[in-house]
Protein backbone atom coordinates (compact mmCIF):
# COMPACT_ATOMS: atom_id res chain seq x y z
CA UNK A 1 0.00 0.00 0.00
CA UNK A 2 2.85 2.47 0.46
CA UNK A 3 4.16 2.60 -2.45
CA UNK A 4 0.53 3.91 -4.01
CA UNK A 5 0.76 6.74 -0.77
CA UNK A 6 3.88 7.72 -2.63
CA UNK A 7 3.04 7.63 -5.89
CA UNK A 8 -0.40 9.86 -5.00
CA UNK A 9 1.59 12.39 -2.50
CA UNK A 10 4.78 12.65 -5.37
CA UNK A 11 2.89 12.76 -8.68
CA UNK A 12 -0.80 14.47 -7.25
CA UNK A 13 -2.76 11.33 -8.43
CA UNK A 14 -6.09 10.76 -7.49
CA UNK A 15 -6.34 7.53 -5.47
CA UNK A 16 -10.11 6.14 -5.60
CA UNK A 17 -11.88 2.66 -4.60
CA UNK A 18 -15.04 1.59 -6.56
CA UNK A 19 -17.76 1.98 -3.71
CA UNK A 20 -19.61 -1.63 -4.05
CA UNK A 21 -16.46 -3.43 -4.60
CA UNK A 22 -14.92 -1.36 -1.11
CA UNK A 23 -18.22 -1.83 1.05
CA UNK A 24 -18.54 -5.57 0.10
CA UNK A 25 -14.65 -5.73 1.78
CA UNK A 26 -15.47 -3.77 4.31
CA UNK A 27 -13.00 -1.29 3.40
CA UNK A 28 -14.40 2.53 4.25
CA UNK A 29 -13.38 5.93 4.17
CA UNK A 30 -14.27 8.54 6.88
CA UNK A 31 -17.64 9.25 4.98
CA UNK A 32 -18.46 5.86 4.74
CA UNK A 33 -17.88 5.15 8.22
CA UNK A 34 -20.06 8.02 8.93
CA UNK A 35 -22.72 6.85 6.50
CA UNK A 36 -22.44 2.97 8.20
CA UNK A 37 -22.38 4.35 11.95
CA UNK A 38 -19.03 2.15 12.31
CA UNK A 39 -16.51 3.72 14.70
CA UNK A 40 -13.88 4.45 12.14
CA UNK A 41 -12.53 4.02 8.81
CA UNK A 42 -10.63 1.09 7.90
CA UNK A 43 -8.43 2.76 4.64
CA UNK A 44 -5.49 4.89 4.16
CA UNK A 45 -6.80 8.40 4.16
CA UNK A 46 -4.76 9.16 0.76
CA UNK A 47 -7.54 7.18 -0.74
CA UNK A 48 -11.08 8.00 -1.24
CA UNK A 49 -14.15 6.00 -2.10
CA UNK A 50 -16.30 7.28 -5.43
CA UNK A 51 -18.94 5.81 -7.49
CA UNK A 52 -18.70 4.13 -10.53
CA UNK A 53 -19.65 7.48 -12.62
CA UNK A 54 -16.38 8.76 -11.42
CA UNK A 55 -14.65 6.13 -13.59
CA UNK A 56 -17.04 6.84 -16.55
CA UNK A 57 -16.12 10.45 -16.17
CA UNK A 58 -12.72 10.02 -15.96
CA UNK A 59 -11.98 7.69 -18.97
CA UNK A 60 -13.94 9.71 -20.81
CA UNK A 61 -11.36 12.59 -20.26
CA UNK A 62 -9.04 10.48 -20.61
CA UNK A 63 -6.52 9.41 -23.72
CA UNK A 64 -5.50 6.10 -21.87
CA UNK A 65 -7.02 3.63 -19.55
CA UNK A 66 -4.94 0.74 -18.69
CA UNK A 67 -6.36 -2.14 -16.72
CA UNK A 68 -5.15 -5.18 -14.52
CA UNK A 69 -8.54 -6.98 -14.29
CA UNK A 70 -8.75 -10.08 -12.89
CA UNK B 1 -20.44 15.86 -15.82
CA UNK B 2 -21.59 18.10 -18.64
CA UNK B 3 -20.08 18.31 -22.33
CA UNK B 4 -18.79 14.60 -21.24
CA UNK B 5 -17.15 13.55 -24.58
CA UNK B 6 -17.49 10.02 -26.12
CA UNK B 7 -15.48 7.21 -25.75
CA UNK B 8 -16.00 3.79 -27.22
CA UNK B 9 -15.40 1.47 -24.33
CA UNK B 10 -14.98 -2.50 -25.18
CA UNK B 11 -15.38 -4.42 -21.78
CA UNK B 12 -13.58 -7.99 -21.95
CA UNK B 13 -15.11 -11.06 -20.12
CA UNK B 14 -12.95 -13.54 -19.36
CA UNK B 15 -14.14 -15.35 -16.12
CA UNK B 16 -17.50 -17.33 -15.47
CA UNK B 17 -20.24 -16.22 -14.14
CA UNK B 18 -20.17 -17.09 -10.45
CA UNK B 19 -16.51 -18.35 -9.34
CA UNK B 20 -16.15 -14.59 -8.39
CA UNK B 21 -17.78 -11.52 -8.23
CA UNK B 22 -15.90 -10.22 -11.46
CA UNK B 23 -19.17 -10.73 -13.98
CA UNK B 24 -21.23 -8.68 -11.42
CA UNK B 25 -18.59 -5.97 -11.43
CA UNK B 26 -18.22 -5.95 -15.96
CA UNK B 27 -21.80 -5.86 -16.02
CA UNK B 28 -21.83 -2.69 -13.75
CA UNK B 29 -19.26 -1.01 -15.64
CA UNK B 30 -21.08 -1.76 -18.71
CA UNK B 31 -24.24 -0.14 -17.27
CA UNK B 32 -23.00 2.50 -15.66
CA UNK B 33 -20.90 3.76 -19.09
CA UNK B 34 -24.47 3.49 -21.07
CA UNK B 35 -25.90 5.18 -18.53
CA UNK B 36 -23.54 8.47 -19.11
CA UNK B 37 -24.28 7.74 -22.89
CA UNK B 38 -20.88 6.26 -24.03
CA UNK B 39 -21.03 3.37 -26.66
CA UNK B 40 -20.64 -0.16 -24.97
CA UNK B 41 -19.12 -2.69 -26.82
CA UNK B 42 -18.99 -6.27 -24.66
CA UNK B 43 -17.00 -9.25 -25.86
CA UNK B 44 -17.18 -12.68 -24.51
CA UNK B 45 -13.64 -14.47 -24.22
CA UNK B 46 -12.25 -17.78 -22.99
CA UNK B 47 -14.01 -18.94 -19.72
CA UNK B 48 -16.32 -15.94 -19.87
CA UNK B 49 -18.71 -17.72 -22.06
CA UNK B 50 -19.86 -19.51 -19.58
CA UNK B 51 -21.90 -16.34 -19.24
CA UNK B 52 -23.81 -16.84 -22.07
CA UNK B 53 -25.37 -20.78 -20.49
CA UNK B 54 -29.26 -20.15 -21.42
CA UNK B 55 -30.39 -22.15 -17.94
CA UNK B 56 -28.38 -20.62 -15.37
CA UNK B 57 -30.14 -20.70 -11.46
CA UNK B 58 -27.89 -18.68 -9.48
CA UNK B 59 -30.89 -19.12 -6.22
CA UNK B 60 -29.03 -20.89 -4.03
CA UNK B 61 -26.19 -19.38 -4.13
CA UNK B 62 -27.73 -16.24 -3.33
CA UNK B 63 -26.84 -14.23 -6.01
CA UNK B 64 -28.48 -12.23 -8.77
CA UNK B 65 -28.18 -14.17 -12.17
CA UNK B 66 -26.14 -13.50 -14.39
CA UNK B 67 -27.90 -14.47 -17.10
CA UNK B 68 -31.16 -12.44 -16.48
CA UNK B 69 -29.28 -9.26 -16.00
CA UNK B 70 -27.31 -10.33 -19.10
CA UNK B 71 -30.76 -10.34 -21.05
CA UNK B 72 -31.58 -6.93 -19.99
CA UNK B 73 -28.47 -5.39 -21.83
CA UNK B 74 -30.07 -4.21 -25.34
CA UNK B 75 -33.11 -2.26 -22.62
CA UNK B 76 -30.44 -0.03 -21.35
CA UNK B 77 -28.70 0.26 -25.50
CA UNK B 78 -26.15 -2.30 -24.53
CA UNK B 79 -26.75 -4.05 -28.50
CA UNK B 80 -22.79 -4.72 -29.04
CA UNK B 81 -22.54 -8.02 -27.37
CA UNK B 82 -19.36 -10.43 -28.97
CA UNK B 83 -18.05 -13.62 -28.50
CA UNK B 84 -15.03 -15.69 -28.93
CA UNK B 85 -16.58 -18.18 -31.43
CA UNK B 86 -13.72 -20.97 -30.54
CA UNK B 87 -14.54 -20.72 -26.80
CA UNK B 88 -18.12 -21.08 -27.37
CA UNK B 89 -17.77 -23.41 -29.53
CA UNK B 90 -15.57 -25.67 -26.96
CA UNK B 91 -17.56 -25.09 -24.40
CA UNK B 92 -20.32 -25.93 -26.38
CA UNK B 93 -22.34 -22.75 -25.63
CA UNK B 94 -25.98 -23.23 -27.76
CA UNK B 95 -25.49 -19.12 -29.01
CA UNK B 96 -29.45 -19.40 -30.57
CA UNK B 97 -30.62 -19.88 -26.81
CA UNK B 98 -27.80 -17.20 -25.08
CA UNK B 99 -29.21 -14.87 -22.84
CA UNK B 100 -28.40 -12.20 -25.12
CA UNK B 101 -27.62 -12.01 -28.64
CA UNK B 102 -24.00 -12.31 -29.33
CA UNK B 103 -22.17 -11.86 -32.71
CA UNK B 104 -18.98 -14.64 -32.81
CA UNK B 105 -15.76 -13.79 -33.80
CA UNK B 106 -12.54 -15.14 -34.68
CA UNK B 107 -9.03 -14.27 -33.41
CA UNK B 108 -8.99 -11.87 -35.81
CA UNK B 109 -12.13 -10.04 -35.90
CA UNK B 110 -11.71 -9.97 -31.69
CA UNK B 111 -8.26 -7.92 -32.87
CA UNK B 112 -9.77 -5.85 -34.94
CA UNK B 113 -12.61 -5.46 -32.15
CA UNK B 114 -9.95 -4.20 -29.83
CA UNK B 115 -8.00 -1.46 -31.88
CA UNK B 116 -11.52 -0.01 -32.82
CA UNK B 117 -12.09 0.43 -29.72
CA UNK B 118 -10.53 3.81 -27.59
CA UNK B 119 -10.84 1.90 -24.00
CA UNK B 120 -10.43 -1.68 -23.10
CA UNK B 121 -11.68 -2.93 -19.43
CA UNK B 122 -10.58 -6.56 -18.79
CA UNK B 123 -12.15 -8.29 -16.01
Amino acid sequence: MQPWVELAEHHAVELVLCISSALKRGMLDRAEAVRHEKPGPTIHPAFNIGGLGQLVDASAHSDRLITFGG
Amino acid sequence: MTDLQRKRLLVVVRHSPYGSSLARASLDVALASAAFEQPVHLLFMGDGVLQLLAEQDSHAMGVKNIGRLLGSLPLYDIERVYVDAEAARRYAIDLGNSPVAASPLDAAQMRQLMVSTDHLLGF
